[in-house]
């Protein structure tokens, strides 16, 4: 039960060095006690005003003691208490702009912060450590299909050997294990087994004791551990005598050296630290893939790193690449594991902040336009102030002040909604991680709370400066300017001389173009999660039961299974699963058993692949979805083959490169030719090179079978049902999806399997039992997130636009009272009035239905390339629909404005002008 | 040596500090002590500035207690009333003392 992080942060970087420990402490007992009573959410809140409060305090203390000349300018400078007074007070008397900016900018801050957090969590992980950036993983990719290698013994002690640029290189793997006192509790922990170098590369002490040691990894040597300090107090009630206790660890008994300080979970979220002892002398019998990390020499780069050990693995093989899709790399500890260059990585980083800052930028123009209609509502008090001496600066920073006020409780609204939706996303991620991952440890490391840090609340809260200036400073600076002086002598007559200018009119038609772009991309998702509800599996999904299995509950060995490492022949998770399968068709209540690689309507991996051409047809390149199947699959799911044979034992055998493909396949890929006996190959994007084209394995189709689903749609958009299945693999990755068809109710069958799984092998795991038509779950929780996202940013734009064009509607109508009242005295048509007041709106809606069109199309493009998204006719004529309605929407906000233009009194208008 | 007297918070933080004793008077303790006992809100950022203040004047010392599991295994600063503390809280006191003697505020406010 920890505060949040960033207030943490926060109090660290305004306390004297000797005041933090005092600080922190007072802030988490009483996070503590208010989670106690309160609740969390209450906690959060009120933890954070705290800290705010203290942080103030704390740096007014230092700030008053200083000396400092700059600071004594500063103090001389700063805005007087009752310029804050005045802009709480102006949120009182302007609600409507109040609403709309603290909406506006508390959802760009909340979308802003959570993805600025999570980007940075996953891209550029913040070890707490001292130079926790410097800390690297060392990995190998399998490129061909972008996985990560098991990294043996035998490659540890080759880099650790043969690497400069880096300092200490150590390795750990990860096990799952009881531990057990003698006279207390027992618990589950997870347990680094670590080499002392592995350790020492966090630099962090332990708090009692010592960490581990080279001399800890001699084998035969005696067996210690090191304590968490979660796992010290809750098994151990924060015994300071612990040192020198033995426990009991899975089989091993063990002598408890030290504990670790709170919040250390090195180097994920480990509980207990064990040495880790190699065979070096025999490195290929170690069974379980370890994970290599190393300390970054001084001045040396991730690049520099990555080139030497990339000259290690080929020194390794003798002068040779290690295999043509083999890559070595030196990553940044933490990251999430994706095969891309740093330069990438940093777009994809930056790209993600640009956002927020284009959001940002976005809605502060927006409340930059509300702001210069209220500014040039007050434009004659202003000008007096003016005339009685008030300087241009002082104006300036009184308007500024109100803007601030405004942008500040905008934030605070924006950063508690920003703390919540990160508890949200935390738990969906972690609920939708514990749904797609086989892993049973924590999918979020250590440092990564559920909270927003620091940097994000300081980055915020910069931006919020930023835009409360921009949207504060620039309206006062025009109406301060030097025309200031002929308006106070208008403004005694009544009239005025500010107007929007060009700035203001690109500023809507940016918002109604984000509008129109985001709108469809949010309807989009909506129509994928229902495409997702109504998967049309193909045959009776409900009565079967599906569950995945993997095997042996080691956590490594999990983790092998997930890198593609297979299990020895003959104890194979493929031979397990069969003789499982086997087992259960014994079973009279039992229809029918068999094993697939994926199951209808989950997630599919979609490759490119090319169908060699016959005779003139041109090279036919396409993505399509990929399965795996056993050779009584279709059988066992009632689904008949429409041409061509099923597959048979002889395929497995003779190991001929044989698929079927489905009748989406024929319809879309080969345009309804006959697919029997046709060849295809796997390809890169667009098809590669025609040598690499003809080394590519070709497999020939030997069958088309009914539709039956795979992937309707991923988050983003729906996908083509084209696929290709295979059959299952002797050295299938983990995990094996196990189907039965049950005469009964398949989930009451789930106790039965468990028994007949755990008598016939106690090291199978089985997770996720339930019936088929659930497989979906997943995809359609990640989908319905998304949706949520897009129909809130497309909800704000919409509120923004609609606000925006109000406002400059209401302002030209109340600027030209004067002008219209004369025209109607005149006799003037109304239509004609209202066209001449109304035309600039048209024409940024115009515009900006325009620029939309224009950002959809690209969206729409990388869609297509990213997800081979094509428009079909229904989305085409709902697009063209909804294009249709939104100028009417659009010019709806010119109605309250329009009517009020039109019962313009000649009379009044005239007597007004004076 | 002229004695000092204390502002208003200063002399409920005083008199918290000394109520609790040396060994359980800290930040936190004090806080909670001066609202059970007032009823009024306590601002620990108050509370831990008039500390700072107080004991810039030599008004109390401090030093760091035992690690508390309640603190996440920090340990709290604890606070002790130094002789000339005592003096200041002493002639507050008084003075608050004497101004009020022969005052009937029933009456007065009555």
């Amino acid at each position: 039960m920890r505060p949040p992080r960033w207030t943490t942060w926060l109090l660290r970087q305004v306390a004297e060095p000797d005041e933090v420990e005092d600080v922190l402490g007072d802030i988490e007992q009483l996070y503590r006690r208010r989670c106690t009573r309160r609740g969390r959410t209450v906690a959060v809140v009120l933890t954070f005003l705290e800290a705010v409060d203290l942080s103030r305090a704390l740096f007014l203390a230092r700030y008053d003691a200083s000396d400092d000349e700059t600071l004594s300018a500063a103090r001389e400078a700063r805005p007087s208490v009752l310029d804050f007074k005045l802009g709480l007070r102006m949120l009182r008397r302007y609600p409507g702009l109040t609403v709309v900016a603290v909406v506006s900018i508390a959802f760009a801050i909340t979308l802003g912060a959570t993805n600025l957090e999570y980007n940075t969590a996953f891209l550029y992980p913040r070890l707490p450590f001292a130079e926790g950036d410097r800390i690297v993983e060392l990995r190998r990719w399998d490129l061909s299909d972008t996985r990560l290698l098991p990294t043996t013994t035998r490659d540890f002690i080759d880099w650790r050997a043969g690497l400069r640029s880096v300092g200490e290189v150590g390795a750990f793997r990860t096990v799952r294990r009881n531990l057990i006192r003698a006279d207390g509790p027992a618990g589950s922990v997870v347990v680094a087994e670590m080499t002392a170098a592995a350790f020492e590369i966090a630099r962090v002490p332990p708090v009692l004791g010592r960490g581990l040691l080279e001399s800890d990894e001699v084998a035969g040597g005696a067996d210690v551990l090191v304590l968490g300090h979660e796992t010290w107090q809750t098994l151990f009630d924060a015994d300071p005598g612990v040192i020198g206790t033995d426990v009991q660890v899975g089989a091993v008994r063990a002598t408890v050296v030290g504990v670790m300080p709170p919040d250390f979970g090195w180097p994920w979220a480990h509980d207990v630290w064990v040495p880790l002892r190699l065979s070096e002398a025999d490195p290929e019998a170690e069974p379980a893939a370890l994970q290599v990390v190393a300390r970054l020499g001084p001045g040396v780069s991730l690049r520099q790193a990555s080139d030497e050990l990339a000259a290690v693995e080929r020194a390794r093989h003798g002068g040779g690449e290690p295999g043509q899709s083999v890559r070595a790399d030196v990553a940044r500890y933490g990251r999430l594991p994706m095969p891309f260059s740093e330069a990438a990585l940093a777009g994809l980083y930056f790209g993600a902040l640009q956002i927020f800052v284009a959001l940002m930028l976005l809605v502060c123009a927006n409340v930059m336009l509300l702001l210069y209609a209220r500014t040039s509502a007050r434009e004659t008090e202003i000008a007096l102030r003016a005339a009685l001496g008030a300087s241009r600066a002082r104006i300036v920073t009184q308007l500024f002040v109100e803007s601030l006020v405004l942008a500040a409780v905008a934030a605070t609204v924006g950063l508690c909604c920003a703390q919540l939706a990160m508890e949200w996303t935390a738990e969906t991620l972690l609920e939708l991680m514990a749904e797609t991952a086989s892993l049973d440890e924590s999918p979020l490391p250590f440092w990564q709370g559920s909270g927003l840090s620091g940097a994000t609340v300081v980055w915020a809260g910069i931006l919020t400066t930023l835009g409360a200036a921009l949207a504060g400073i620039v309206p006062a600076l025009k109406v301060t300017g030097p025309g200031l002086h002929p308006r106070l002598q208008r403004a005694g007559s009544g009239r005025y001389g500010l107007e929007f200018g060009a700035l203001w009119t690109a500023v809507i038609v940016i918002q109604i173009a984000v509008t129109v772009a985001f709108v469809p991309l949010g309807i989009g998702a909506g129509m994928g999660t229902a495409l997702i509800d109504e998967t049309p599996f193909g045959f009776a999904a409900e009565e079967y039961l599906t569950a995945e299995v993997s095997a042996d509950g080691d956590l490594t060995a999990i983790r092998d299974a997930m890198r593609g490492a297979s299990r020895p022949a003959g104890t194979s998770l493929d031979a397990s699963t069969r003789r499982l399968a086997d087992r259960l068709s014994e079973d009279p209540t039992v229809r029918a058993v068999t094993r697939l690689g994926h199951l209808p309507g989950a997630p599919h991996p979609r490759r490119w692949i090319e169908v060699h051409p016959v005779g003139r047809e041109p090279p036919n390149r396409r993505r399509v979805q990929v399965s795996s199947v056993d050779s009584n699959s279709f059988t066992a799911l009632g689904v008949s083959m429409v041409a061509g044979r099923d597959f048979d034992g002889s395929d497995r055998e003779t190991g001929d490169a044989v698929v079927i493909v489905n009748e989406e396949f024929v319809r879309i890929v080969l345009g309804g030719r006959s697919a029997i006996g046709r060849t295809l190959s796997y390809t890169r994007r667009g098809g590669g090179a025609a040598a690499e084209a003809d080394t590519a394995p070709r497999y020939r189709i030997i069958g088309v079978v009914r539709q039956i689903a795979m992937s309707t749609s991923t988050i983003h958009a729906p996908v083509e049902g084209a696929g290709i299945y295979h059959l299952l693999d002797a050295d299938a990755s983990a995990p094996i999806r196990m189907v039965l068809h049950t005469s009964t109710d398949p989930t009451s069958y789930a106790p039965r399997l468990h028994a007949t799984s755990r008598d016939l092998d106690p090291t199978l795991q089985l997770q996720r039992i339930r019936p088929m038509d659930q497989s979906t779950w997943a995809l359609r929780r990640a989908s319905e997130t998304w949706f949520t996202i897009l129909s809130a940013a497309g909800a704000v734009a919409a509120i923004l636009s609609l606000a925006g064009i109000f406002a400059v509607t209401s302002f030209t109508v109340s600027r030209r009272t004067r002008d219209i009242g004369v025209r109607v005295a005149l006799g003037a048509d109304p239509r004609r009035i209202v066209r001449a007041v109304f035309r600039r709106a048209l024409n940024q809606v115009g515009m900006g239905i325009g620029g939309g069109v224009v950002l959809l199309g690209v969206f729409m493009w990388m869609y297509h390339v990213n997800y081979g998204y094509r428009l079909t006719q229904d989305h085409l004529g709902l697009l063209l629909l909804y294009l249709a309605i939104v100028p009417l929407v659009c010019l709806g906000a010119c109605v309250a404005p329009m009517t009020r233009a039109l019962s313009v009194q000649p009379a009044e208008a005239l007597r007004a002008d004076g | 040596m002229s004695t000092r007297s204390l502002a208003d918070f200063e002399l409920l933080v005083m008199l918290a500090a000394i109520r609790l004793g040396g060994d359980a008077a800290y930040t936190v303790s004090i806080g909670d002590e001066i609202s059970t006992r007032t009823g009024r809100p306590v601002r620990r950022a108050n509370v831990f500035t008039a500390l700072q203040r107080l004991e810039r004047k030599g008004l109390i010392t401090t030093r760091l207690g035992e690690r508390l599991p309640e603190r996440g295994g920090r340990p709290p600063r604890l606070v002790t009333v130094t002789t000339q503390g005592l003096l200041a809280v002493r002639t507050t006191t008084g003075a608050i003392q004497a101004m009020m003697d022969d005052l009937d505020l029933v009456e007065d406010v009555g």
